[in-house]
């Protein structure tokens, strides 16, 4: 098992360092600079700018030598942006704060939409099952932007019991998390229910249930288990996707996590910063999908492990 | 599944649609007030101010920051020579008088003696010489440096053009070593160089093109000063015309010859300021500059704690010494802390002279960068005031404006389009007179924009000091303005008549017009929903009245910037905020050798007029002259003017001690939280202004004429 693990972890170090590379130079070729502004910069200020970032040399000195620093020291270099700052501190104060939502937004997610499937599915075509689907089908099309305001409206505006932004206490994170996880829980909910449609007919959830056992049990100990197979499966994109597009999100309630630097980052033609960033989404991405592959092979006893 | 999806999506659609009826119409009940949100202050520290700074700034370094959330922060945490009061009108900062030569060229301030710096030690003149030059030095890399390049000799240095010989030169009629000599330069004489970017010839041989002797500063000479910058004031009479060719403008054929590249060292020597032991600062201006101690309100002459910054720099971390741990500042408000791209607390600078005067004594600036959140936090009551560099959202203008907490003024700024005369037909002018006539400013205001702006026939905002503002009154009383009437105002009639001149007859057809032989055009804009609906109203006017058919394209704001500098467009929407309240600030856009004229638009007559303006110390008939000068720029209309700024915002009734100004710079220094305002009317700043005595005379050296 841990062998499976670290040779699937070992694995991503290639893809990443071939997508963060592509990002690296992709970047540098979409017309404009970090150091264009309305007010035109006399060449010899923008010069001495380009020459304080290494920005001057040729693109792969640059790439050299932002490789050599990104592995021999870890740094992932300075933002152009904000001067006083450098990629690594932006990352380390923004992460966690988008972690944070996203684990809440997450298990809320869980919470709400793994019931709402088992319940759809167990009483597939009647009313439970409509409002499941119903409740699901809100959360989906509804999109954030929309949820958002009217929440906030409602809760903020109107019935002041819950803050309208920032991020100071666990009241200001309500409302988010909420907005967050409702399109997650609605993908789980139907995830779920189509899960567990399928598990129920399968001939162990038969025999369970010719043994006698109590139809929750059943449910519980026996079918939930296959059945949140594609929902596990979904966790890993699910999550990555929950930090990367909190950017609506992070804009309407003013949470000061990374989700807004993504769109941010290359309109201000932010080179080190996307750098940093598609590293960050990468690990993320991979590493979700890679814990998805061995919560996988734990939860399915049909997987096997080596080759 | 036995029902139907599509039945489904339509209740669900229902149901959306019922809630947000139901919770609009909620939300409008809480708006019933006479003012927007509450106006209890609950639990809150009656001297701590919550205000919306927008977004994260980027330098919080006074030389470096350029963004308008960066100055604003420096505002309050430095102090420049000149400070702003309530109304925007310049106070004493650091400086308390300041004398002036007739021809607005020689200046000579007179620094405080109990200006301190947060570290204790006193803020003297040697501050702002240091700080200046620094601005200036090409390697500090300021994007704000331009706004010194009015000091004598301050371009060519930041240009890096300036340089003093380190010896004895020779200088050669070619670019080598073994080319004949013309002639010589002494020990630490003065030269403009040929810019680093026309380089090439001489690289080979260490050798640099000359391009003229430069003066010294004409300061009047001090008795018993020593070397350090100025010389005596006969040495200076080189005048302008030195200054000319250091910008490379006439420089052509008229260089010096050739010398070594080693020999000739980068100096700031020669920039026009100098500290005049610690409590005077002497200042030197390339051209006479009628609003120069305006720009010294502006954050990049400001001073800085020269040893802390010159610690960090040689650390090779130039930047991080604004941050709260180290910094040292000398304004009012001192940094307390800095959550980066959440928000900046500051608290009351112990060692400013006004500590006790202040009655906010803590800052939060939260970096709300939408405005619709910003406008919720304000309506329930966690901003006191949206803050300068924030605005409302424009489909709830309309909603605000009858609200009693709700501000509108004349913001100094203009919107317009820029048009690149190179390219045919926008190279004739009557195509670009045609279409300014062809838009309808004020339906564009009214039914468009919805800001309360006034729609623009020329370039400097109406309200713009100075004494513009009141030329303008002048000839309006005289029912003589010189932007109003026919040729100025929407006509597309007349607009029709010059197309038609150009070449281009419009004829009926259908219902509208259509001009005949007009090639296409195409109006430019950054991607943005507000550039957007105005874009598409004037391309609607024109083809109604004119009957020109133009194109839309939008792009992200650097590509935009990058097709503008590459003079890839045709019509491109820019605006232009003033950097100092004077009209030049405005038409210096215009001028044939500024870096911001986009337009390619270039008139001898006008450059002309705006310098003799400049030099015009008589304030009356220096804006004559100006105004004149706009006319020229209307009459070439390489930019059609759309309207002028209005800023709107929203402060808390128990807000005291602000007044709404139209540079839009609010020191909070001024206010004050009155927690019974409404029954107490009181509404003065927090401490009473001070005022600059009128300026005195600094007599020019003798040989100036």
């Amino acid at each position: 098992m841990i062998r499976f693990v670290l040779r699937r972890l070992l694995s991503l170090v290639p893809t990443l360092l071939l997508a963060v590379t592509l990002v690296f130079f992709l970047v540098r070729l979409a017309p404009g600079g970090p150091f264009d502004q309305e007010r035109s910069v006399p060449p010899e200020v923008l010069a001495a700018l380009e020459a304080k970032y290494r920005l001057s040399d040729p693109v792969w000195v640059q790439y050299k030598d932002w490789l050599a620093d990104l592995l021999l020291r870890g740094s992932l270099g300075p933002t152009f942006k904000y001067p006083n700052r450098t990629v690594n501190e932006i990352i380390a104060l923004s992460l966690p704060v988008s972690i944070q939502l996203g684990l809440w937004a997450m298990l809320f997610a869980l919470a709400l939409g793994v019931p709402l499937g088992v319940v759809g599915a167990m009483r597939q075509n009647r009313w439970p099952d409509a409002l499941a689907t119903a409740i699901a089908l809100v959360g989906l099309s509804v999109p954030r932007f929309v949820l958002a305001p009217l929440l906030i409206m409602l809760f903020g505006l109107t019935l002041y019991w819950l803050p309208v932004a920032r991020f100071d206490s666990w009241r200001h994170m309500v409302l988010p998390v909420f907005c967050a996880a409702l399109p997650m829980a609605a993908h789980v909910a139907r995830l779920t229910r189509a899960g567990m449609l399928e598990v129920v007919r399968s001939d162990f959830v038969r025999t369970a249930r010719a043994k006698g056992l109590s139809e929750r049990s059943v449910v519980l100990r026996h079918a939930l288990r296959g059945g949140l197979l594609p929902v596990v499966s979904y966790l890993g994109p699910g999550f990555s996707g929950l930090l990367v597009g909190s950017l609506v999100i992070e804009k309407i309630f003013d949470i000061p996590g990374m989700g807004r630097y993504f769109v941010e980052a290359f309109q201000n033609r932010d080179y080190n910063l996307i750098a940093g960033l598609s590293i960050v989404y990468g690990v993320l991405l991979m590493g979700s999908n890679a814990l998805v592959d061995i919560a996988y092979a734990w939860l399915d006893p049909r997987v096997e492990l080596g080759r | 599944m036995n029902r139907q999806p599509s039945s489904m999506a339509a209740r669900t659609i229902a149901f959306v649609g019922a809630l947000s009826v139901w919770l609009g119409a909620l939300g409008c009940d809480g708006d019933r007030g006479p003012h927007f949100g509450t106006t209890e202050r609950r639990g809150r520290d009656p001297h701590t101010f919550y205000v919306n700074n927008g977004t994260e700034p980027e330098y919080l370094d006074p030389g470096k920051a350029h963004d308008s959330a960066s100055t604003t922060l420096v505002e309050h945490l430095f102090e420049g020579l000149v400070s702003l009061g309530p109304e925007g009108e310049l106070v004493p900062g650091v400086a308390l008088r300041w004398d002036r030569s007739d021809d607005n060229r020689l200046y000579r301030f007179h620094l405080r003696d109990d200006a301190r710096w947060s570290d204790g030690r006193p803020v003297t003149a040697h501050d702002f010489e240091y700080a200046w030059k620094r601005v200036l030095r090409p390697s500090t890399g300021s994007q704000s440096a331009s706004n010194l390049h009015v000091l004598q000799n301050g371009q060519a240095y930041h240009l890096g053009r300036l340089r003093v010989a380190t010896e004895r030169l020779e200088l050669h009629a070619e670019p080598s070593t073994s080319a004949k000599l013309v002639g010589s330069l002494d020990e630490g004489e003065l030269v403009a160089i040929e810019p680093a970017s026309a380089a090439g010839a001489g690289e080979g041989a260490g050798l640099v093109r000359v391009l003229s002797r430069v003066a010294r500063p004409s300061f009047r000479p001090e008795p018993g000063r020593g070397a350090r910058g100025a010389t005596p004031a006969g040495e200076a009479a080189l005048g302008s015309a030195a200054g000319e060719a250091a910008l490379g403008r006439a420089a052509g054929e008229a260089a010096l010859g050739w010398a070594s590249r080693s020999a000739l060292s980068s100096d700031d020597a020669a920039v026009g300021v100098r500290a005049v032991g610690d409590l005077v600062l002497e200042v030197a201006l390339e051209h006479p500059t009628p609003y120069f101690v305006e720009l010294l309100a502006h954050p990049s002459t400001y001073p800085v704690p020269r040893e802390l910054v010159e610690r960090f720099a040689s650390t090779g971390d130039p930047d991080r010494w604004t941050r709260p741990e180290h910094l040292v500042n000398n304004g009012p408000y001192a940094l307390d802390a800095w959550r980066f791209r959440y928000e900046i607390t500051m608290k009351r600078n112990p060692q400013h002279r006004n500590h006790d005067r202040l009655r906010i004594h803590r800052i939060v600036w939260m970096e709300v960068e939408s405005n619709l959140s910003a406008m919720n936090l304000y309506k329930t009551g966690e901003l006191d005031y949206m803050g300068d560099n924030s605005t409302l959202p424009n489909d709830y203008m309309a909603r605000l404006s009858s609200k009693k907490d709700f501000h509108r003024t004349n913001y100094l700024g203009t919107y317009w389009y820029e048009l690149n005369v190179a390219r045919p037909p926008l190279d004739d002018v009557r195509v670009r007179r045609a279409l300014d006539l062809g838009v309808d400013k004020r339906e564009l205001v009214t039914r468009i924009v919805r800001g309360g702006q006034a729609p623009a026939t020329h370039f400097v905002p109406d309200f713009t000091g100075q004494g513009y503002s009141s030329r303008v009154a002048l000839e309006r009383s005289a029912g003589a303005d010189r932007f109003a009437g026919p040729g100025h105002e929407f006509d597309p009639e007349r607009g029709r008549a010059l197309l038609g001149e150009a070449g281009y007859p419009v004829v009926p057809d259908g219902e509208g017009f259509r001009a005949e032989g007009m090639p296409a055009l195409e109006i430019l804009y950054n991607t943005s929903e507000g550039h957007k609906q105005i874009a598409v109203a004037v391309q609607d006017m024109w083809k109604r009245h004119l009957g020109v058919s133009v194109s839309l394209r939008n792009e992200e704001w650097k590509v935009m910037l990058k097709n503008v500098r590459d003079r890839n467009f045709q019509i491109v929407r820019f605006g232009w905020i003033a950097d100092y309240d004077h009209p030049h600030t405005f038409l210096d856009t215009f001028l044939s050798t500024s870096p911001n004229n986009r337009t390619g638009w270039s008139s001898p007559e006008f450059d002309a007029l705006v310098e003799r303006a400049a030099a015009t110390a008589n304030r009356e008939a220096s804006i004559d002259l100006y105004r004149r000068a706009e006319g020229l720029a209307v009459d070439g209309m390489p930019k059609i003017p759309l309207y002028f700024y209005t800023k709107s915002t929203l402060m808390k009734p128990y807000v005291k001690g602000f007044r709404f100004n139209a540079k839009n710079r609010h020191h909070l220094a001024w206010m004050w939280i009155d927690p019974s305002f409404e029954t107490d009317a009181r509404d003065e700043p927090a401490f009473e202004v001070p005022r600059f005595p009128e300026p005195g005379r600094y007599e020019a050296p003798p040989s100036t004429p």
